[in-house]
Parts: structure tokens; C-alpha cells; sequence
């Protein structure tokens, strides 16, 4: 399957208004509504199949056929006000590259974020994680800034998206 | 977790060392032509020095990206080696099966039966096997319904799930539902299996 992707940026505003009339206008130009993701909509003609994921209003859209793919981005700039941002390279933190043998997706500027946010940004780093036997959780001191732990654990949860061998470990802190 | 400890800070700390010596790290979606659903299972056993408690998990390849992972202590104290890896192969079927029907969602064929592999203490039987799954599903539908499924719902349910029926011992277990609840009923089955694999049956 060849993928292509498009970022399109909707000028319209208020969500939930807009969001009504883009479904419905989807829904006019052949797409159905997934089951199992409401901001997902899926079109297929038999030998193409195209898929467009709605977020706030950033959408994303990719699909099997390039040259259909343009003509559905066409029909959509008649019906709204979008800018068509190209291939994908940034979409919900995470960072798309394109490689000749797939998808790489990193999630190294939102890490920068999380250290900086952590203070740590002029600590050694390490390339090896700490063992899973040798985690253990002692009942000690209260340690003296929940709020900044909770925040830096819900970006580390965010993170395992990209960097699954570190779920075990943030799990276990969790 | 409410109140963070300085050890919980410490492993933190400890991840955001490791993050920042490996920043550039990514994950990667290889392009393929296989549309194969594969899942891993491994558990250890009460490892865990505070509450003996197993570590399990999956991971679930389709075609050769991995999609979807699960890496956790279990929520039971298991009584034998047997049952962590059941508790993880049960939760890697329900995965699976949530995964199918994403995919059939999608529009995307799944050519073949989907496969879970796993490891257990030595060989086992197909028969045993096959009825090891069909009770690790059984188990995971009803604790998800939270009640105990008289006979025929069972087998309206498995029969969506398209799970052949043929299975003798299967029906101490229907008759008995309640055992399922037990935590310790996988060690009944006396399973024996190395390297061998689970298939799903269409």
C-alpha cells in the first residue's frame, strides 16, 4: 500500500459546529464513520481505501491511491478553508520521518521538554535503563513536589507511544 | 499513585537519565506485504521481592511492526508458574481479539488465523491446548460481563468469536462456570508445552 499524508489545517472555528458539518460532509462524499474511533472516518471503492483521522482541527489523511488522494483534498478545500500542509512530518507531539523502508517516529523534542520541565537538561545521560528486578518502591520519605512528579509521569505515559521499553518501568512508578 | 515517595523520584529520575542519553530513539513502521497478526506472551514468576506478585506482558506484531504492548505486574498473586503465563496469555487473546475486530474496522484482510506464541514448562497436547484458549477467552468475557453465562449464551458468545466447540473438557468448565473465577484453575489442566504455539481457531 502506498501512503502518502496530508496535514489539513481548518480555519473555521468553533468545534463542535464545524465538526457536524464535516462529518456530514464526509459522510455525503462516500466516507462511513469507524465504530471504533468517532474522529476516524474511512472511504473504500473496492481497490483504494483512504483514511481520515480528524483531531481539533488538525486532520490527517492518507489512502492508497496518491492522485485520488489529491482530488479528496480538492473536494474538501470546495466545501472548507484549509491549508494543505504536505507531508505529515508532525502530528500530536510525535515526529514523522519518512525512511525508504517505512515510518520512523520519534518523540525527541517532546523528551527535550520533559527534561527541561524536569530541570535535568545538564545531567549525565545514560544509554542502559535500570534493571525491572532492581525497581523497588520503598515506603520512605513523601518525596516534597507531587504536582511536578504527576506532571513528568503523564508525559512519560504519553512517551511510551514511541518508546515502548520503557512502559514496564513507568508503570511500575505509576 | 497519590503520594510519591523519594525512591518513586529516584526511578524517575533514573528513566529521565536514560531518555536523555538515547533522545534520538525512535520507533519504526516497516513497510510490508504481510498482514499477519502475531502475538508474544512472557510472564516470570513472583519476582517481584515486595508482594510476589508475576510480571507479565505481550506484544502484538502486525506483519513486522509491533502495534501493540503490555508490560505490568499481574493483579493476582499466581500459585504456580503455569498460571502467570496463563494470565498472560489471557490477556494477550483478549488483545488480539480487540485488535481483529479494530482491523476488521479498517477494512484490512487478515489472511490468515492470528497467532499467539508462548512459553510454558513443557509439551502439551493440541487438544489441551485448544481448550486452554477457548477457557482463557471464556474467562476474560466474563469477567468482562462480571456474571456467569448460562450454557447457551456461552455458546452464542464463542460462536461469534468463531471458537470451534469440539472440546471435551470444555464442558466441566461450562457446567461449572464459577471455577473460572478460581485463580488457581489453570494449574487443573496440568498443561505442558514448550515452544510450542497457540492458534487461534476461525
Amino acid at each position: 500500500m502506498q501512503i502518502a499524508q496530508i496535514i489539513v489545517w481548518f480555519k473555521t472555528g468553533i468545534k463542535s459546529i464545524w465538526y457536524t458539518r464535516l462529518s456530514d460532509f464526509l459522510l455525503f462524499i462516500g466516507f462511513r464513520a469507524s465504530k471504533v474511533d468517532t474522529s476516524l472516518f474511512i472511504l473504500s471503492d473496492g481497490s483504494n481505501i483512504f483514511y481520515l483521522l480528524v483531531y481539533v482541527d488538525d486532520i490527517l489523511l492518507t489512502g492508497s491511491n496518491s492522485a485520488m488522494l489529491h482530488h479528496l483534498i480538492q473536494l474538501l478545500s470546495f466545501e472548507f478553508k484549509l491549508r494543505d500542509l504536505g507531508a505529515v512530518h508532525y502530528f500530536l507531539g510525535i515526529e514523522v520521518q519518512s525512511t525508504g523502508m517505512g515510518l520512523m517516529l520519534r518523540q525527541h523534542k517532546y523528551i527535550l521538554d520533559i527534561l527541561t520541565r524536569a530541570g535535568m537538561t545538564s545531567y549525565k545521560p545514560v544509554d542502559i535503563l535500570v534493571s525491572h528486578s532492581k525497581i523497588t518502591i520503598l515506603p520512605d520519605n513523601s518525596f516534597s513536589d507531587p504536582t511536578r512528579f504527576h506532571q513528568i509521569m503523564d508525559a512519560l505515559q504519553y512517551l511510551t507511544f514511541t518508546r515502548p521499553n520503557i512502559y514496564f518501568v513507568v508503570n511500575r512508578v505509576c | 499513585m497519590h503520594a510519591p515517595t523519594d525512591s518513586h523520584w529516584a526511578t524517575v529520575k533514573r528513566i529521565l537519565y536514560y531518555l536523555k542519553g538515547t533522545t534520538s530513539y525512535g520507533f519504526h513502521i516497516t513497510r510490508g506485504s504481510s498482514f499477519a497478526l502475531h502475538g508474544f506472551t512472557d510472564a516470570d514468576w513472583a519476582d517481584s521481592i515486595d508482594d510476589r506478585k508475576s510480571t507479565g506482558g505481550y506484544l502484538v506484531f502486525f506483519g513486522q511492526t509491533p502495534i501493540s504492548w503490555k508490560s505490568g505486574k499481574q493483579c493476582i498473586v499466581a500459585r504456580s508458574s503455569t498460571e502467570t503465563e496463563y494470565k498472560a496469555l489471557a490477556d494477550s487473546t483478549a488483545e488480539v481479539i480487540w485488535l481483529q475486530y479494530l482491523l476488521t474496522d479498517l477494512q484490512v484482510p487478515l489472511v490468515s488465523a492470528p497467532t499467539i506464541w508462548c512459553t510454558l514448562a513443557r509439551p502439551i497436547s493440541q487438544q489441551i491446548l485448544s481448550s486452554m484458549l477457548v477457557l482463557s477467552m471464556l474467562r476474560w468475557i466474563i469477567t468482562l460481563s462480571e456474571t456467569a453465562l448460562p450454557r447457551k449464551k456461552f455458546r452464542f458468545v464463542l460462536s461469534l468469536l468463531g471458537i470451534n466447540l469440539q472440546m471435551s473438557s470444555l464442558n466441566r468448565f461450562l457446567l461449572c462456570p464459577l471455577l473460572l473465577f478460581d485463580s488457581s484453575f489453570g494449574s487443573i489442566l496440568h498443561p505442558q508445552l514448550e515452544g510450542a504455539y497457540y492458534k487461534m481457531y476461525k
